[in-house]
């Protein structure tokens, strides 16, 4: 068949993986230590014996080398620093082997001296031909589809289409979309007018409102380059790295947690993150911006500092989302491998490779093999993540040192209250470690988990580790300057095809390579002393590729028309979407090529043309031949992303913290990423662009979460846009946005202009225009209705301190006294008295002093379940109410009571700071303009 | 009190003049009323109710998940060999441990039921008890994350946010899919690559996290901490007011805008149904004592049980309650007769309520931890971890009741007879509430996704009729 006959050109010959071995090795491989393993080993780590304790399985080179959940048995030439020595050497308590009885000291040495010699091991699975009933050739891809599928032709530089109205296209660009909308008949919008598109090429290119200034400076620019030199200000600001460099980290699912059963945190992530914001910075070329993130490391450098940034881009291959807690370390390889897989061949090439682990793809012309072609490169590949073994991490890793003449930043400083949290933190599990010991000697192994010691034992270490990284001034040590990232393996091998994708059902090797259909002709020589990853990455970003240039081009397309060419812009294979322009699409793909694949002169290009700049608005003739606006025949209205919504109220409130943070707070976790949540809640708000913001997978930043935030599990090349109630919510009730309404209503009101000035300036700084009379008159009527109302409040709250006091004091000395002045309060409160009864247990309940849980212990001991004629009646209704308290949603409470935070705002400051925060969550705000 | 004074010629008072009773307190308007008189969404509501494949047993479920795993020969799975057998020596050394409970039949069915469940055993003919349980890893949290959504190796979306998928929910107030306690890990409710809306309202009802002595919100931003609902009312109508401008502004129609619009109303009256339905102050005596609410040894779970009736009678499609403390490597005795009373009288009461609604025909509840535990003793008095054969069991929505379905060993090592999967059943959960498990797909990545991947039987034999 002529798919097989392809498939076994690329296998390459079992020689390959045993053919340096001298006979001397082998020989003495097969006298000292086979037989050894064979007689000791086997019995517990040996596929024969169906076992493989600890996820270790000696019985192949392939296994001893991965090892097992400890990591790798042996490092070739290393014994002291090989587990399989210190563990036949009894070196560690956890693995003493073979438990029963040491080896005897003299076959201790031949291992030694066998590893010394760099393990030869002449054991190789039988080279197992790959069979027919291995690939599934009746359900794979059509094998015309190479020639057959758009996305897979040659990316040619189409003709610029004649138009009817040769006056409308502003460039190259327009023709395109013109041609278009005249064969359907369909007349464009008109153009938006100048302060909106100023407006949207604000949010467009750096996800910032407008600059009032700036706005007012350009409005009353009459020069004909006015609008062109405002957006070459916007795309040289830093701000249009942070938003840029945004939409690349949902495409390299960025996080700084490992996602997964047990979300380890990533303390190192974070330097990937400031790498992707630089690049864009300074407009670095996308090919040469994948070049180093797929293989940076092999690339040359002109100093220190470069080759720093060159190790740091690589971080792209080993943030990806890991199951740390796997305990085969075989198998976490293998997942991880299909992960780097999966993450740069949807986010670069638009394809899903990783759909042929387990088979030929189902639709795109990736034979199985060259799975296993690309994953040979990711196995001659280190990947670097940083993480210490713990409780949930079996799967520890080292990172990739920075050089030390390089200048990067030292991350941030460990603040001497986080110094003093992780000290008490190890504090406490050493002196948890001290008390279980005890109590294990005393009360033995029935009552006492040993486990618990050593997790306890291993965070005390593991919280002194990321102390020691510190200096005594709380900064990071020189040498601790390290980064997530990958290296190549000493000596790169071919992968093994596995049938089905089973780990346990290996065939023949598969020769390293890049896919080999879609390469074709292109396919570049494999350096055989390196992974391959600088050919993979010179061949994704060749001028010859079809995919590279089309996927970046239209994921610029998407960010700024708000809708792609290709609807499914992570997928241009055969299950994707077709492109709705394709010539568009070849002519923006051949512009980002001949603009030196420059993301920026792109982008330009777009913002200056007419199809970009037109207004929104809804056109009932254009709507009803294409209501998708799949011809762009108007601006396509959307939200905007999560993170434009949150540093927007921060840019309004004026409390964005412009620049980047150093490092991230991330970085003092030393296990779970729930620690690194917890220093990020410690370090206080933050202030700074979402794009900072610690991002955990476990545990996603709520606020951007709720507006569609990219789950960083995943590629993700467009993001939902959904309109759900919890949105809703969150605008009406979040403190996130009740803090920056306050903030703003302070600036504002501390000036001397009367209401209607503040109106006009509470709308400019939200959503950068005036208020219409109508708005100006029902934000008047609001402002004079809920200072009303609050001012009802306030009048309880006034009281409330001094009652709160003799409630307590009364409580005690008289109980029956405490009812009067609680209905006294709710009165104040305004609560209508046919609810008095209802309410008042709550209101009584909400200080359960001390003496009632004592009493409680006192009748429990003495068996007066609360059903008991003889429990105290009063008791009992507290109990009731403080039950209703736990079934509530403890903001219940302060609904009920109407005690609000809101205190030391006065009512006209409350009713300001609810004006902002409806202007917060209008439309005008959340959406594009 | 006037609130609405047309001060403005938009119209958009009309909306607020008909909820204004909500906004003049709390409890004013009965939720079921609200829940069932706002009438549904439209057709291009993702959560609109939609078309099973095939005539549904089960219109919502109710999911007891036992966290830590509940040993099954301790419990539903009667193992007489295991205790004959009692002190020999089992796998790794290990000495087989026989259960210290003992087991009798019950009901018309005679189900072999320990004595833990004194309560429950009292429902033995209502229960459909699944014995041939197994799944693939032996570790909490990987067989967690299979349990809820198929999968241990990729994030995928769960069982809830797949079912609310296939039939969208009946109550336009209120979240279709409710995690009340949910395991730590956000994918066990989550919508993995399902569109967000599809994702699990988590809520935490005074069960572990109050325990711990911190109380977290149930939900939160549920509601203002500064103004009163009046107040709020003025300021949502005053955004609608500005909302319905833009949409004249733009030309009449934008869907994000109308869309907006109306998930404000329905925020603002979640902030007053979710409240009443986890409220269960006002339910009288009788259904307390059946819940074990008075009860300090049962009233935590009591109350999530009586929350999740509540649920599913204003038409959440599906509730899933988490209970932890299940992981008895040690102290089984004491430990297992704890966590067994805590949850036997709530949960007894629960099938008693939702009989008594005429709920429990069409309402699937199902018990069951993420695997079960070993035969072998570790140490004198507790059990490692079993994947290999387990108990679960179900109840109500077209289930037959009275039935053992599926074996293990004379052990209770491995499942060997009527063998069930997590894939399938998940296959089972699914065909019960009307969906066919290999149909129920949505695309993503270039290919069509299901709750089974490549797998999936139905267990046709448990199924009534």
């Amino acid at each position: 068949m002529k798919m097989t006959v392809m498939i076994s050109a690329l296998l390459v010959p079992a020689i390959l993986e045993t053919g340096d071995l001298r006979p001397e090795e082998t020989e003495f491989f097969e006298t000292h230590i086979r037989p050894v393993l064979v007689d000791h080993c086997y019995g517990c780590h040996s596929k024969d014996a169906g076992k493989a304790r600890g996820g270790l399985r000696l019985d192949t080179k392939i296994d001893l080398l991965a090892g097992g959940a400890a990591g790798p048995a042996i490092l070739p030439g290393d014994p002291d620093a090989s587990l399989l020595i210190q563990a036949i050497r009894w070196e560690d308590d956890e693995y003493s082997m073979p438990p029963r009885r040491k080896l005897p000291d003299h076959t201790i040495r031949y291992f030694e001296e066998w590893v010394r010699m760099g393990a030869p091991d002449p054991r190789v699975p039988a080279d197992v031909a790959v069979g027919e009933e291995d690939i599934d050739l009746s359900k794979g891809f059509d094998p015309n589809v190479l020639q057959d599928h758009w996305s897979f032709q040659p990316i040619v530089n189409p003709e610029s289409p004649v138009v009817q109205d040769g006056s409308w296209p502003n460039g190259v660009i327009d023709r395109f979309v013109l041609a278009e909308l005249e064969s359907a008949g369909i007349a464009p919008n008109p153009d938006a007018d100048l302060r909106t598109r100023a407006r949207r090429a604000s949010l467009d290119l750096t996800g910032l409102p407008a600059n009032p200034q700036r706005l007012d400076a350009l409005l009353v620019d009459e020069s004909p380059n006015a609008f062109a030199s405002y957006v070459d200000d916007l795309l040289a600001s830093p701000a249009h790295a942070e938003h840029w460099g945004r939409h690349w980290l949902d495409v390299a699912r960025y996080a700084e947690s490992s996602g997964r059963e047990n979300d380890v945190a990533y303390a190192n992530a974070w330097r990937y993150r400031d790498w992707v914001i630089e690049a864009f910075d300074q407009d670095v070329p996308f090919d040469e911006f994948i070049i180093k993130q797929l293989a940076g490391d092999l690339l040359d450098s002109q100093d220190a500092t470069e080759r720093a940034h060159n190790l740091i881009a690589t971080g792209y291959l080993a943030i990806g989302a890991k199951g740390h807690n796997t305990r085969s370390r075989r198998e976490f390889q293998a997942d991880l491998i299909d992960e780097q897989i999966d993450a740069f061949s949807q986010g670069i090439l638009g394809i899903t490779v990783a759909c042929a682990r387990c088979h030929d793809h189902k639709y795109d012309p990736i034979p199985q093999s060259d799975y296993y072609a690309v994953k040979g490169i990711f196995e001659s590949t280190e990947t670097l993540y940083g993480t210490l073994a713990g409780p949930g991490n079996r799967m520890p890793s080292a990172l990739v040192p920075l050089p030390e003449a390089a200048e990067v930043s030292h991350g941030a400083d460990l603040p001497p209250a986080m110094r003093t949290f992780l000290e008490r933190s190890r504090e406490r599990s050493e002196a948890n470690v001290e008390r279980l010991t005890e109590r294990l000697l005393v009360e033995g192994r029935e009552r006492v988990n040993p486990a618990q010691i050593r997790n306890n034992q291993q965070n005390a270490e593991n919280v002194q580790t990321v102390l020691d990284r510190y200096d005594g001034q709380g900064r990071l040590l020189t040498s601790e300057r390290k980064a997530m990232g990958v290296l190549d393996r000493r000596v790169p091998i071919h992968s093994r095809f596995l049938a089905r994708g089973e780990l346990d059902e290996p065939r023949q090797l598969v020769k390293r390579g890049v896919p080999s259909m879609l390469a074709g002709s292109t396919a570049p020589e494999i350096n055989p002393n390196q992974s391959g990853r600088l050919e993979l990455a010179q061949w994704i970003t060749g001028t010859q590729n079809t995919l590279t240039a089309r996927v970046w081009a239209n994921r610029i397309w998407l960010h700024l028309m708000g809708r792609p060419l290709v609807a499914t812009p992570d997928n241009f294979g055969v299950s994707g979407q077709l492109p709705s322009h394709p010539e568009l699409l070849d002519k923006l793909a051949t512009r980002l090529m001949e603009l030196n694949w420059g993301t920026d002169a792109l982008i330009r290009e777009i913002v200056l043309s007419r199809a970009w700049g037109l207004s929104n608005d809804h056109q009932a003739a254009a709507y009803a031949k294409d209501p998708d606006n799949t011809m762009y025949w108007r601006s396509t209205p959307r939200r905007l992303p999560a993170e434009a919504i949150r540093d927007g109220m921060l840019m309004a409130s004026g409390e964005l913290i412009s620049g980047r943070p150093e490092g991230s707070p991330v970085s003092f976790s030393s296990g779970s990423a729930r620690l690194g949540q917890l220093q990020a809640e410690l370090s206080g708000p933050d202030h700074h662009r979402s794009v900072y913001l610690p991002s955990f997978r476990g545990t996603p930043a709520e606020f951007l979460a709720a507006f569609d935030g990219a789950d960083p599990s995943f590629v993700t090349g467009i993001r939902d846009e959904t309109n759900v109630p919890t949105q809703a919510l969150q605008l009406l009730n979040d403190e996130f946005v009740v803090g920056r309404a306050d903030a703003l209503t302070l600036q504002v009101l501390q000036t001397t202009r009367n209401d209607v000035q503040h109106i006009h300036e509470v709308f400019r700084r939200t959503l950068g225009r005036d208020p219409t009379e109508p708005e100006q008159q029902s934000a008047m009527a609001f402002l004079h209705d809920v200072a009303l109302l609050h001012a009802k409040d306030s009048a309880f709250e006034s009281l409330n301190p001094a009652d709160k006091r003799s409630v307590s004091r009364l409580r005690r000395l008289a109980p029956d006294a405490t009812q009067e002045l609680t209905d006294r309060s709710m009165r104040e409160m305004g609560v209508p008295p046919a609810q008095f009864d209802r309410l008042r247990p709550l209101v009584e309940a909400e200080t359960l002093p001390r003496s009632v849980e004592r009493q409680l212990n006192r009748l429990r001991r003495q068996g007066i379940a609360r059903n008991d004629p003889r429990f105290p009646e009063r008791l009992r209704r507290l109990l009731d109410a403080r039950d209703r308290l736990s079934n509530f949603p403890s903001n219940m409470l302060s609904r009920e009571l109407r005690t609000t935070r809101s205190a030391t705002l006065d009512a006209r400051t409350a009713a300001w700071s609810a004006l902002v925060q409806a202007l917060f969550a209008s439309a005008d705000f959340l959406y594009r303009p | 009190m006037e609130l609405c004074s047309n001060r403005m010629q938009t119209g958009f008072c009309t909306r607020r003049d008909m909820l204004q009773g909500l906004s003049c307190g709390f409890g004013m308007l009965g939720f079921s009323q609200l829940a069932f008189g706002q009438g549904l969404l439209d057709d291009s509501n993702p959560l609109a109710p939609r078309a099973t494949h095939h005539q549904a047993t089960a219109k919502r479920v109710i999911f007891l998940f036992m966290e830590g795993a509940p040993s099954h020969v301790d419990t539903f799975d009667f193992k007489p060999e295991l205790s004959r057998l009692d002190g020999q020596r089992g796998n790794r050394n290990r000495r087989l441990l026989g259960s210290p409970f003992k087991f009798e039949q019950h009901g018309d069915s005679g189900i072999p039921i320990s004595e833990l469940f004194p309560n429950l055993a009292r429902h033995a003919d209502r229960l459909c008890v699944l014995n041939g349980m197994h799944t693939d890893i032996p570790a909490h949290a990987q067989a967690r994350v299979q349990m809820h959504t198929g999968s241990t190796q990729f994030v995928r979306p769960s069982l809830g946010s797949w079912s609310l998928y296939g039939l969208g929910t009946e109550n336009a107030n209120l979240p279709g899919f409710v995690a009340l306690n949910p395991p730590r890990n956000a994918q066990n409710y989550g919508a993995a690559f399902l569109p967000a809306h599809y994702q699990g309202t988590r809520m935490d009802l005074g069960g572990r996290r109050l325990r711990q002595g911190r109380e977290v919100e149930a939900m939160p931003n549920l509601d203002s901490s500064r103004l009163t609902r009046a107040a709020q009312r003025e300021q949502l109508d005053l955004i609608q007011a500005l909302n319905q401008a833009a949409l004249r502004d733009s030309g009449g129609s934008h869907e994000g805008i109308e869309g907006m619009i109306s998930a404000y109303e329905l925020a603002f009256r979640m902030q007053d149904t979710l409240p009443e339905v986890i409220d269960v102050a006002k339910e009288p005596q009788s259904i307390r004592d059946l819940y074990g609410l008075d009860d300090e040894a049962t009233s935590a779970f009591g109350r999530q049980c009586l929350a999740a009736r509540r649920m599913a009678e204003a038409g959440v499609r599906f509730v899933e309650v988490g209970f932890g403390g299940w992981d008895t490597h040690r102290n089984l005795r004491e430990e297992l007769t704890n966590q067994c009373t805590s949850i036997d009288r709530p949960i007894a009461g629960l099938l008693t309520d939702l009989a008594q609604r005429g709920l429990l025909e069409d309402t699937l509840v199902i018990w069951g931890g993420e695997f079960g535990r070993t035969p072998d003793a570790q140490g004198t008095d507790g059990r490692d971890h079993n994947n290999k054969g387990f108990s679960m069991w179900m109840a109500g929505g077209g289930v037959r009741g009275g039935m053992v379905y599926g074996a293990t060993d004379p052990l209770g090592r491995e499942a060997v007879d009527g063998r069930m999967h997590i894939h399938d059943w998940h296959a089972t959960i699914l065909h019960m509430l009307g969906l066919n498990h290999e149909r129920l797909t949505y695309q993503h990545a270039g290919r069509d996704f299901r709750l089974t991947d490549v797998h999936g039987e139905v267990a046709k034999d448990i199924l009534l009729g």
